[in-house]
């Protein structure tokens, strides 16, 4: 149980979170919807292979909504008359998003006048947002090159449009007379090339999919699977022990019974021993394929056989035997990942002692072989 | 100095002759100056738009964005279409192709000038001289086309904008390019109606262009197109017609010398 307690704060703290980094060798598929803002032919999009910075900048020409009907053209700030967007943000040298840059990663600045009085109603830093998602494609011959952004912790003047949404920002790179060395689809090089594009409302980022079950069955002497067993207890030379582990930057004590590295003695050969065999069914129970499992028991030796992932609703039975002359409880601790998800589940198989008398609080299906004091449960 | 650049992107331009289908882009460049359809560009095609077997794909927005480039300075300037009660978006081109084919067939461009007489604001109009498109996996349809510019107008432009005058670009060469996020899939081709752009389908204020459409296929996507030309090339006929003179101004001043020199 305690076991079950600190996996349980395990998964609070480390499983259920998914980071904000992703990184993606193709277009995220964003799709940036309504209102939206918009810059033409005049932006460019730059990359410096030393620093991994990419740049988008350009000119934002309006602002705009179909439905109930928004519009404004964006104008230069009052102060310094500017209207600019920028983005900023660091990849690696295949594209993979990596980092946002010190500061905003989004700025549009500008003025808009959305109901035609022709005094700005917006008038300064419009948006600004945290790159989360970069994708790209480089484009067929003679088409266009595309990126695509995903944004989020978005603020600014027009942020109360975007409430509840992160923001898509999608780019077209033509080919063109004025940048002859655009992008190739590497990013080992620099290049620089035109770029017009779009900025609006998309769906938040939704946690990746991840979900594995275990379920844990003990057997004795080719008995069917069951969560509980009972054997006769002797005397053990095996003793529990515990060890502080790390999972996801979270460390909890995990509770192992068995010599520990010590030898056997002698003696324990002169007590009766009982072969269990433990069964731990894992099964994926999501949508998503789950790697890098870890499957981790009550005992001091480690499970073999565990694959490196599963497929959706694949499952996997390993077994391990022991020979055990007193009850335990067998905690199994199963975890998983996917892309950024985390998930894991427990289970408990029960070795109980065969010959004790069932007590009063003792509830369980099992037939004892005593039935004294226990107002004639079963 | 800078014409000379421009007309130089003229000839970059890949030119096909007009009347070919093509299942594949032109491979049209982009040359400056550029305009960036702007606050929503809808693709709308009526399958039968123009007859029984001619489909007709019109192209509206609700602003443009005109870009001199960065070699020119990197000014822009928008113009609106939008304005107080004024929620329907421009036409701005149509091209119309053969609707079992493809087949370009003919097409103009008419970009306007914008609402506000007194802002700065620009006229581009012509003909579409080809066109290409493919339907590539995972970015959707790209359209290209070529155009010869018959008339461009500007007014009240900003100083950084000068070079903007009436007659600019008349008689050159452009092209022009549509990009959308979402691809036809097998519901939309030519042989059907289709509307395409963001908010496609809750947009109600396309209806002026929607009313020949048959149950048409609205599809929510990213429409990024632009407009580009660049001024006709200097003639070549008064080019040479100059060299000849000075040639011949040069040529008794030479004769004169020679037989100077040869008869002391």
């Amino acid at each position: 149980m305690r076991v079950s307690q600190l996996f349980s704060g395990l998964c609070m703290a480390a499983g259920m979170a998914f980071a904000s980094a992703t990184s993606n060798a193709a277009l995220l598929g964003v799709t940036p919807t309504e209102p939206t803002i918009d810059f033409g032919g005049s932006g460019i999009v730059d990359y410096n292979a030393t620093t991994g910075i990419v740049t988008v900048s350009g000119i934002p020409s309006t602002f705009f909504r179909s439905d109930p009907f928004l519009f404004g053209q964006i104008a230069g700030a009052t102060g310094d008359d500017e209207s600019l967007i920028t983005v900023q943000f660091k990849v690696d040298s295949a594209g993979n998003f990596v980092s946002g840059v010190d500061g905003a990663d989004l700025i549009i600045k500008g003025s808009v006048d959305v109901d035609f009085d022709s005094v700005a109603d917006y008038d300064g830093i419009l948006l600004q947002a945290e790159v989360t998602q970069f994708g790209f494609e480089n484009g067929p011959s003679g088409g266009d090159d595309a990126f695509d952004i995903r944004f989020g912790s978005v603020s600014g003047l027009l942020a109360s449009f975007y409430s509840s949404h992160d923001l898509a920002l999608s780019v077209a790179s033509e080919t063109s007379t004025e940048f002859p060395n655009a992008f190739s689809g590497s990013f080992t090089t620099d290049f620089v090339g035109q770029a017009k594009g779009v900025l609006g409302a998309t769906d938040p980022q939704q946690p990746a999919l991840c979900a594995v079950d275990v379920e844990a069955y003990c057997s004795v002497n080719g008995s069917p699977n069951k969560s509980k067993c009972r054997i006769q207890v002797t005397k053990s030379p095996k003793r529990w022990d515990w060890e502080d582990r790390s999972h996801h930057g979270s460390t909890y004590r995990r509770f192992t019974y068995g010599m520990h590295g010590d030898p056997e003695p002698a003696w324990s050969s002169r007590y009766n021993a009982t072969n269990v065999l433990f069964s731990y069914v894992v099964t994926n129970t999501g949508t998503t394929a789950v790697g890098n499992l870890v499957i981790d028991d009550s005992f001091d030796t480690p499970v073999s056989g565990v694959p490196a992932s599963l497929a959706p609703g694949a499952s996997v039975t390993l077994t391990r035997t022991e020979r055990l002359r007193e009850g335990i409880e067998d905690v199994v601790i199963v975890s998983g990942q996917y892309q950024t998800a985390q998930c894991g589940d427990t289970d408990t198989v029960l070795i109980k002692d065969k010959l004790r008398d069932r007590r009063r609080h003792d509830y369980d299906d099992f037939r004892d072989k005593g039935e004294r004091d226990n107002n004639g449960y079963r | 100095m800078k014409r000379s650049q421009l007309a130089l992107g003229a000839a970059v331009l890949a030119t096909v002759a007009a009347g070919n289908a093509h299942a594949a882009l032109i491979g049209v460049t982009q040359t400056f100056p550029d305009v960036t359809l702007t606050a929503s560009p809808y693709l709308i095609y009526d399958h039968n738009g123009v007859n029984s077997s001619t489909g007709r794909l019109t192209v509206v927005t609700g602003a443009a964005q005109l870009a001199e480039g960065a070699a020119a300075g990197g000014s822009t300037v928008t113009q609106s279409y939008f304005g107080a009660g004024d929620s329907i978006p421009d036409f701005v081109f149509n091209i119309d192709v053969n609707n079992t084919t493809g087949a370009f067939i003919g097409g103009t461009v008419s970009i306007g000038f914008g609402n506000a007489p007194s802002s700065a604001r620009f006229l581009w109009q012509g003909t579409v001289t080809d066109f290409g498109f493919i339907s590539p996996g995972g970015s959707g349809n790209i359209f290209d086309a070529t155009w010869n510019v018959s008339d461009d107008q500007y007014q009240n432009m900003p100083v950084g904008l000068s070079q903007f005058v009436n007659g600019y670009l008349t008689g050159g060469l452009g092209g022009l390019k549509i990009s959308s996020s979402a691809a036809w899939g097998t519901a939309a081709n030519f042989g059907t109606d289709w509307i395409y752009g963001a908010g496609a389908t809750t947009n109600p204020y396309l209806t002026a262009y929607t009313g020949g459409l048959t149950s048409p296929l609205r599809t929510n996507s990213t429409i990024l197109a632009d407009v580009f030309a660049a001024p006709a090339p200097v003639p070549l006929p008064a080019a040479v017609w100059l060299l000849v003179s000075g040639f011949g101004l040069i040529a008794p001043l030479v004769r004169r010398k020679s037989a100077n020199r040869i008869a002391p």
